[in-house]
């Protein structure tokens, strides 16, 4: 039983490029810790290193109390699934998942009960026989996992497992993940980019971002006080709608292109940061649930956008329309500010936003529509740094 | 509109039927055997060339068969008139043929095992490892093979000398892998550097190290390139003929190159005994090219997964 810590761990890679910048995130022991972000954010290489598959440019992982810069992979204890789960293609099943204890010189039948004991548990049993080769997708993600399972890890990492998969066996195996993790019970990475693995996966998140933590809270507390732009835009599906606005110097509202959203005195109250604010720019963040139809209730703050496409969910309308304010996206936020350049004013002044709304109300594209707006729900981001104003 | 697409697709799949029939007819006109044209030329193509290879071999196993009175006849024929097995018991017993087919055996497994086993690591070393000066040392390696193995027979004749390996089986099989090494080494190479990085990453995270990742991870999935490997170091090794003639003087140490050499004297030909004796010479490279074939099946099937 062990935990994870990472201390200001550097990966710079011989041709100078930093993959990964002085990331501190710990993972106690039986924590399920979910590593998201976009492709080429660093976060495999953060496993990698834990794995000892990467060397660490500067910083220190822990295990426990132990120091494990220097130590090679197959002293570290740590069960690994590959993406592309890495099955011995000479072995039967039996025979991959039995590896790791072979190396470790377990007893023969100790091995055959531990290995029946996981095929059981991963529905593998019939197939224990087989090569590899002669399995599918979904059979050969198990094999992975219970090759990872049978050894009990003190520390357990995946690597983008459910990538290869279809949708539905995607859903199904993740739930499966949960289970199998909640079961041994150790400290867990989980690498995705998928934000609803993460979302549903992990105990906590971390938000990785060329190769810098962004924020590593629970599920929940990140998709509702994100810390910043990119989380905000990145947590979150469809994503949170970013807009360039103007506080009005008394407070009360908020001036998004033409149009107005009063602001009562409790957005105040929960976010006394915005006094600085005062007629200022900011970037507002309204998630698309609220923004619901409007039922023109006196006082209540409303905006209307062209709409240009419906998505009829079923269950929920996606509403895609367009405001004449500017709009500010979450990816390239850094870079711009590296650049100099304002986080607002790319010149867009047709904002494409999108709205969740229930499916009786009828939208045609074309219309013009008017949606409520939920003040308490509201997001507010500094418009250089991108951080949100809370206090 | 359902029915519309319903109706578009059945027209679809008839144009497509009749496309398809049509092209059918056109390739499949029945020429020889019934067989289409473009096969027919490359059955053609395969009995020639099989028939040139395999032609030599049948007519040195029929005269095997032939008393040497029906040999030079003017008229050779390849289905022998009076079978014989005298020319294989004379061949076994003259010149002491078992001890050089024994001696060739030693001298080409022996090659056989320490080329496997050196190019393996090598190539091993090269496919995944950095050290400095590794693609000049694998050049130097490749420049080995420009180099025709005639020429070095002095230098390696004075290196024997010198190591007191001359007239030894040993000396034969450390000159007979040298010359074996460079090309195994490229060969295995590049089958080594197929092999997945994630296997052999997730075989060391499950607590194997460096030699068992060759062992039992690499080497049983390049299992048709080391078949390669051990038939063509094989068949080099026993049929080697300069070298051998060249470093090995006393008669107990003769390969069977040399040995079959024997039948041929200043002034006769013992043709019966050298061809039968050729005949014996040839088993153990076809018995070897059948267990490799074994193995290039094997590695064949496995590469489904890579």
């Amino acid at each position: 039983m062990t935990s994870i810590r990472l201390e200001k761990v550097s990966k710079v890679y011989p041709n100078g490029f930093e993959a990964v910048h002085e990331l501190d995130l710990e993972i106690v022991d039986g924590e399920f810790m979910v590593v998201v972000g976009p492709s080429g954010c660093g976060k495999t290489t953060v496993l990698r290193m834990i794995a000892g598959l990467e060397e660490i440019s500067s910083g220190i992982i822990q295990f426990g109390d132990r120091v494990m810069n220097q130590v090679p992979p197959k002293n570290r204890d740590v069960a690994m699934v590959f993406q592309s789960y890495a099955l011995y293609p000479q072995m039967t099943v039996a025979e991959n998942i039995g590896f790791a204890l072979r190396m470790k010189k377990v007893p023969k039948e100790e091995i055959d009960k531990r290995v029946r004991d996981a095929a059981s548990v991963l529905g593998l049993t019939e197939w224990l026989s087989r090569k590899p080769g002669q399995l599918s997708g979904g059979q050969r993600q198990r094999v992975a996992m219970g090759r990872a399972i049978v050894r009990n890890p003190s520390v357990f990492l995946m690597d983008e497992p459910l990538s290869n998969l279809d949708a539905k066996l995607r859903v199904q195996l993740r739930a499966e993940i949960a289970r199998v993790q909640q079961r041994i019970g150790v400290a867990t990475l989980y690498v995705t980019h998928d934000q609803t693995e993460a979302m549903t996966l992990g105990h906590r998140v971390a938000v990785l971002r060329d190769g810098a933590l962004q924020q590593c809270d629970a599920p929940q507390v990140l998709y509702d006080r994100p810390k910043n732009i990119f989380v905000a835009g990145f947590i979150g599906s469809p994503a949170m709608n970013l807009l360039e606005g103007v506080l009005s110097a008394e407070l009360d509202r908020v001036t998004l292109g033409s149009q107005m959203i009063s602001l009562s005195p409790s957005v105040l109250v929960s976010h006394p940061g915005l006094k600085k604010y005062a007629g200022r720019t900011l970037v507002v963040g309204i998630r698309p649930e609220d923004l619901p139809a409007a039922d023109h209730q006196r006082g209540a703050s409303e905006l209307k956008g062209d709409v240009h496409l419906v998505e009829a969910l079923g269950a929920e309308i996606l509403v895609h329309f367009r405001l004449d304010a500017s709009i500010v996206t979450s990816e390239d936020s850094t870079r711009r500010k590296e650049n100099g350049e304002s986080l607002v004013g790319s010149g867009a002044i047709e904002a494409e936003c999108i709205a969740r709304i229930e499916p009786r109300h009828i939208v045609r594209s074309g219309d013009r529509f008017t949606f409520a707006v939920t003040e308490d729900r509201l997001e507010f981001f500094d418009h250089e740094s991108g951080l949100t104003i809370w206090d | 509109m359902s029915i519309i697409t319903l109706k578009d697709s059945k027209n679809l799949t008839k144009e497509r039927m009749a496309r398809e029939q049509r092209r059918a007819r056109s390739s499949a006109q029945p020429g020889l055997f019934g067989i289409r044209s473009w096969k027919k030329s490359r059955l053609i193509m395969a009995c020639v060339f099989g028939a040139v290879s395999v032609f030599p071999l049948l007519y040195m196993l029929s005269l095997s068969f032939q008393p040497t009175g029906d040999i030079l006849t003017s008229s050779p024929v390849l289905v022998p008139a009076h079978p014989t097995l005298q020319n294989y018991v004379q061949a076994w017993s003259e010149n002491s043929f078992s001890r050089f087919f024994v001696n060739s055996l030693v001298v080409a497994i022996g090659t056989v095992v320490i080329t496997v086993l050196f190019s393996s690591l090598a190539a091993f070393a090269f496919a995944r490892y950095r050290f400095p000066f590794k693609e000049t040392i694998f050049y130097v390696f490749l420049a080995a093979l420009a180099v025709p193995s005639v020429e070095l027979i002095i230098p390696q004749y004075l290196l024997a000398l010198k190591l007191h390996m001359t007239d030894s089986l040993l000396g034969l099989v450390l000159i007979y892998s040298s010359e074996n090494l460079p090309f195994s080494i490229f060969l295995l190479r590049g089958f080594f550097e197929a092999v997945p990085k994630d296997l052999e990453e997730s075989f060391r995270l499950d607590g194997a190290g460096s030699l068992r990742v060759l062992s039992r991870l690499i080497a049983p999935l390049s299992a048709p390139a080391l078949a390669v490997v051990a038939m063509f170091t094989f068949n080099f090794a026993w049929e080697e003929f300069v070298v051998a003639l060249t470093l090995i003087n006393s008669p107990t140490h003769r390969t069977l190159p040399i040995g079959l050499n024997f039948f041929i004297s200043e002034h006769t030909t013992q043709w019966g005994p050298l061809f039968a004796g050729s005949v014996i010479a040839t088993i153990p490279s076809i018995v070897v090219y059948f267990i490799s074939q074994r193995w290039f099946q094997r590695g064949v099937s496995l590469g489904g997964i890579r």
